[in-house]
């Protein structure tokens, strides 16, 4: 027996101490003795996961659980490789900027750009919620973290770092201009349909991390899951594997 | 009898004199005697015929014709407008994000990018239609490798000035899915 998982970082089982062994696919693959093909990644989008799923021959599994992430991210094809995009990037991104005074924030499910001076008035912010984004203030702080991560994620090319800052410059004014909750609940339904005509004939389970997903999923992972205490405070911990595990075990039409 | 149209501008007609009596779904539709609904816009794109077919009651039409259109194109949704917008690779209405489109044609969307796309809506219409009687015909000037019903390359129609089907063109396309209907 074989089971396909898919989603984001909490089906990948970030914060866990040993993922592979504590994530809820291999909960549920030890539970029906099972071989477990998990290819969640952290800030993968629903449209990865469609691609994933259309890429894949779907005869190979016995079952397939598929974990539905944010509705606003996406991804992209650059210099032959799926770049990931996601709010937290967008966040990221906006790090380089930040102390010019351009923030972010979250109203009716679209980003806006927000007056810094603004920023203790506005409870959706998304930067300034934790300590650690607060240390970001600091410019050498700042520019540490930019040089940490422009060095993971840039190799040794400069034409890339063109070639990124160009791409940042595009997905920030996607955010502010182009995306907003409606065209993203949008989006949602048209993945969960095409994964629900997809799986029609096989044995699998819809999950989603969104609070109001748009579509009727089996399971929302919602934060009475225990999540891990960190500074993120966003993943399910072992205990939080475990129900979603059981979660998946009660549906019925599974087997 | 009542048959759903839906696609881009070969759809709703263009350059024909009068597209309300002359383009393929009026002919089809006359030659059943069945009634016409068809909603296809100019610059739609797939994710549009994507978005309105999940919107449709799909059990209350006897026939569904799907033009699936270049996989370059999307749509976004406009909160000025409150209407959701065509966006093709050359934009011909300009207006606020006009230069956020092109930035995004330039630098962000790639032929693969498409492919994966155009393969998605494909599987999403086949899926949900498969219940229903259907036709997926595409109409484009690129290699299609998807195994839609019919492929209306470029010279397999006669043409208005612009490129889109002129009154025998589209009596053609009309008796070409009269032939696999």
């Amino acid at each position: 027996m074989k089971i396909y998982f898919d989603g984001c970082s909490f089906t990948y089982g970030s914060e866990l101490k040993d993922r592979l062994k504590s994530r809820y696919s291999r909960l549920l693959c030890d539970h029906f003795d099972a071989e477990e093909y998990n290819i969640a990644r952290g800030g993968g989008s629903n449209r990865r996961i469609a691609r994933n799923l259309l890429e894949h021959d779907l005869s190979q599994y016995d079952m397939v659980v598929l974990q539905m992430t944010k509705r606003q991210r996406t991804e992209y094809y650059s210099y032959g490789h799926w770049q990931r995009v996601s709010w937290a990037k967008v966040v990221k991104f906006g790090m380089l900027s930040r102390n010019q005074g351009k923030m972010y924030s979250m109203k009716d499910g679209k980003v806006v750009e927000t007056p810094y001076n603004n920023r203790k008035q506005n409870s959706s912010v998304f930067w300034g919620r934790s300590e650690k984004n607060d240390k970001l203030e600091d410019p050498k702080e700042v520019q540490h973290k930019v040089d940490k991560w422009k060095n993971k994620s840039l190799t040794d090319a400069d034409t890339n770092y063109k070639r990124y800052m160009k791409d940042r410059d595009y997905w920030e004014t996607y955010y502010r201009e182009i995306y907003n909750d409606h065209y993203g609940r949008s989006e949602e339904k048209i993945f969960y349909n095409l994964f629900k005509g997809m799986l029609k004939d096989k044995p699998h389970m819809i999950l989603s991390i969104e609070a109001e997903p748009e579509v009727p999923v089996d399971f929302i992972i919602g934060r009475n899951v225990p999540r891990v205490r960190s500074k993120h405070d966003s993943h399910p911990n072992e205990e939080g594997h475990q129900i979603i595990c059981q979660e998946i075990l009660k549906n019925e039409n599974l087997l | 009898m009542k048959i759903y149209f839906d696609g881009c501008s070969f759809t709703w007609g263009d350059e024909l004199e009068d597209n309300y009596t002359s383009r393929y779904s009026r002919l089809l539709c006359n030659h059943f005697g069945a009634e016409e609904y068809n909603i296809a816009k100019r610059g739609g794109s797939n994710r549009r015929i994507v978005r309105n077919i999940l919107e449709h009651d799909v059990s209350q039409y006897d026939l569904f014709i799907i033009q699936m259109t270049k996989r370059q194109r999307t749509e976004y949704y406009s909160e000025d407008d409150n209407k959701w917008k065509a966006v093709s690779h050359t934009p011909w209405e300009p207006e606020r994000s006009y230069d956020v489109w092109n930035d995004y044609y330039r630098n962000i969307y790639q032929d693969e990018y498409g492919k994966v796309d155009e393969l998605m809506y494909y599987t999403i219409l086949r899926n949900h239609l498969r219940d229903v009687p259907h036709r997926i015909i595409w109409f484009g000037n690129y290699d299609m490798t998807l195994p839609v019903d019919i492929k209306f390359s470029k010279g397999s129609y006669t043409k208005a000035e612009k490129g889109h089907p002129d009154e025998n063109g589209h009596k053609k396309i009309c008796q070409d899915l009269l032939d696999i209907l």
